[in-house]
C-alpha cells in the first residue's frame, strides 16, 4: 500500500475527500496527521475556512430585508397567477 | 396544524395556490439571497435574480420529478443563472496558478517545505469572516459556486455535480483550487494583519 506524503493528504483535504473518504483512507489519513503537525494545521485552517465562510455568508442578508424581499415576491407572484 | 410534506406542497404549487408558494417563497428566498449576494451580484441585481427563479421554479415545476428536493432545485436555478448572466461560465482550465502555488509548498518527496501559516484558531472566525469578501472576489465564478454551494448551502455532491453540470472529479479539482486560493489569500492577509 502506498504510503501517502504530506502533498498527498493535503490534496485530499482541499478536494473535500478528507470528509467523503472510505474507512480506510481515512484512517491511512488519520495515521498520517497523528504524525505531522503541518498537516494538522492544514486541515485546521481549511476548517476554519469552511467556519469563517459560513459566518460571512449569513451576515450578508439581516432579517428585515429579508422580510421586504418575501413580502414583494408573494405580492409580484400572486399578481401574476 | 402540521407543515404539509414536499410532496403535498410540491402539487399545490403546482396547482399555483398562493399559500403554497408564499410557503416556498417564505422558506428559501432568505437563502436564495443570502447566495445570490454571496456570488458577488449586487443587491438590486441579487434580488432580481432571486425573483427569476421563482418565476422559472413555477413555469418549471410542473416537470418537477421530485428526484431532489425543492432546496436543491431552487439554488439549481440560482447558481445556473447566476452563471449564465456573468457569460463566465468559461471551462475550468487544465492548469491554474494554484495547482503551482499549492506544488511549491511541497518538497521533492512531498513533505511541506514551506508549513501552512494562515489563521487557525477558532475564536478568529469573526475576523476571518471579514476578511474572506475580498478574497471571494479573487475566485473564478464557477469555483467560487462550488466553493460556496458546499460549504455555505451545504449541499450533497452529487447535487453540486447536477447543479453545475460537473463531473465529480472536476468538482473535486474546482474546490481543490477554491480551497487553496482562498487559504492562500488569507494567509497573506493574516500575516499583514499580524
Amino acid at each position: 500500500m502506498k504510503f501517502w506524503s504530506c502533498r498527498d493528504v493535503a490534496r485530499m483535504i482541499a478536494e473535500g475527500e478528507f470528509d467523503e473518504a472510505s474507512c480506510l483512507r481515512r484512517l491511512l489519513a488519520q495515521v498520517h496527521l497523528l504524525g505531522c503537525r503541518f498537516c494538522r494545521r492544514y486541515l485546521r485552517e481549511m476548517r476554519l475556512l469552511s467556519k469563517a465562510a459560513r459566518h460571512w455568508a449569513h451576515g450578508l442578508v439581516e432579517g428585515g430585508r429579508r422580510d421586504a424581499l418575501e413580502k414583494r415576491l408573494i405580492e409580484r407572484l400572486s399578481g401574476s397567477l | 396544524m402540521a407543515e404539509p410534506t414536499e410532496e403535498s406542497l410540491l402539487s399545490d404549487i403546482r396547482a399555483r395556490k398562493p399559500a403554497a408558494i408564499a410557503q416556498a417563497v417564505r422558506a428559501h428566498a432568505g437563502d436564495l439571497l443570502r447566495a445570490a449576494l454571496g456570488m458577488g451580484l449586487p443587491e438590486a441585481d441579487a434580488e432580481e435574480l432571486v425573483q427569476g427563479v421563482f418565476t422559472t421554479f413555477l413555469e418549471a415545476a410542473p416537470r418537477f420529478e421530485g428526484r431532489s428536493t425543492v432546496r436543491t432545485f431552487l439554488f439549481g436555478i440560482l447558481y445556473r443563472k447566476a452563471l449564465e448572466a456573468g457569460r463566465k461560465k468559461s471551462r475550468e482550465l487544465a492548469t491554474d496558478p494554484t495547482d503551482e502555488v499549492f506544488d511549491g509548498r511541497f518538497n521533492w518527496w512531498g513533505h511541506w517545505s514551506r508549513g501552512p501559516r494562515g489563521p487557525e484558531d477558532e475564536a478568529d472566525v469573526k475576523e476571518i469572516a471579514g476578511l474572506l469578501a475580498e478574497c471571494l472576489n479573487g475566485l473564478p465564478d464557477q469555483q467560487r459556486a462550488a466553493f460556496q454551494l458546499k460549504e455555505v448551502d451545504q449541499e450533497e455532491s452529487g447535487s453540486v455535480c447536477n447543479i453545475l453540470g460537473v463531473e465529480s472529479t472536476h468538482l473535486r479539482v474546482l474546490l481543490f483550487r477554491a480551497r487553496n486560493r482562498l487559504r492562500e489569500c488569507l494567509e497573506g492577509k493574516w500575516k499583514e494583519a499580524s
